[in-house]
């Protein structure tokens, strides 16, 4: 792991971001932000409709219709930044106990989406599975931003 | 006028409040987080409404019916928002009260507080005239525009509080 590391934050992104203007970090964490609430948007979207709490006089399907690209553009571009920054000094990064719940809840969490979620949009299920989803599904994404916030604390 | 707001502001950073705040290790980014998830509530849900307005989404939906339906979210995220927003600045507030992107922060969010009151009073209850419209009247969109982007601005300076401090 350790070679991985070091030849990602001595490759030429590494290096031109540790020697980066603040101006432009500040740039990519806009980004990474951004990105963030697109997909947090997304997620809440989705799970309002599933709950039945919001936007019941549309379909699922008609939500999903938003919240998915809202979703795959926000986690693109939250995933892409984040990589980015995280180049700039991957040893110590990579030891970081935040950015390790962050990224194994961030695991859970796409894992989720690409089965289960997936699989609810394309064949909706009745009883409690929908909500059940929903809930384990925000409570990963939120878990992802909040693990996230803490790397700078710890 | 400069010293009577340092001293209010000092005041506020001795209040037993703020020096909690700032002794608790997790309070401060549990508080942070808290403010990011509201952000989602509020902003993000906030601008799906604003995308309707300018019929990018939601389009066979009429646009009085999706509002109705967004409404009570964006407010308990603002709710949200606005709490730990304040917890936030009361824990330092004599750090951040002269901070250039703090100050531009509060600019933007009056304005956008503005436009929102304005949209909530005169244009928002004749929205049912204007029924399943996609393209809704000009100051509508203009409504919608205005949100996206003094909000926008407002999450933006936001994120460079610290970086000007």
């Amino acid at each position: 792991m350790k070679p991985v590391l070091h030849s990602l934050q001595d490759s030429l992104l590494g290096q031109a971001l540790r020697g980066a203007d603040p101006a432009v970090i500040v740039g990519f964490q806009l980004v990474h932000i951004v990105g963030l609430l697109l997909l947090l948007t997304g997620v809440l979207l989705l799970a309002l409709r599933l709950f039945n709490l919001g936007l019941r006089a549309q379909s699922t399907a008609e939500v999903a219709g938003i919240a998915g690209p809202l979703q795959n553009w926000g986690l693109a571009a939250a995933a892409l930044s984040g990589f980015a920054m995280f180049t700039s000094n991957a040893v110590v990064y990579a030891n970081n106990p935040a950015l390790q719940l962050k990224l194994l809840l961030l695991a859970g969490a796409v894992l989720l989406q690409l089965t289960l979620v997936r699989r609810l949009l394309k064949k909706p299920a009745i009883g409690a599975l929908p909500a059940a989803v929903a809930s384990t599904s925000l409570l990963l994404w939120s878990g992802t931003a909040l693990a996230g916030r803490a790397i700078g604390f710890v | 006028m400069p010293g009577a707001i340092e001293e209010l502001a000092q005041a506020i950073e001795s209040s037993s409040l703020s020096v909690a705040l700032a002794e608790s290790a997790l309070a401060f980014p549990l508080i942070e987080g808290a403010h990011l998830l509201g952000l989602a509530l509020s902003l993000g849900l906030l601008a799906v409404a604003d995308l309707r307005l300018l019929g990018f989404v939601l389009r066979k939906a009429p646009a009085a019916q999706v509002l109705d339906q967004l409404r009570p979210w964006i407010f308990t995220g603002f709710a949200l928002t606005f709490l730990t927003g304040g917890l936030l600045f009361w824990a330092e507030a004599s750090r951040i009260i002269f901070n250039p992107a703090f100050i531009a922060k509060l600019v933007l969010t009056v304005l956008a507080l503005i436009n929102a009151t304005l949209f909530e009073t005169r244009l928002a209850p004749r929205l049912i005239e204007w029924g399943e419209q996609v393209r809704l009247p000009a100051r509508v969109r203009f409504a919608a525009v205005a949100s996206l982007s003094l909000w926008g601005g407002v999450l933006v300076t936001g994120r460079l509080i610290p970086y000007l401090s």
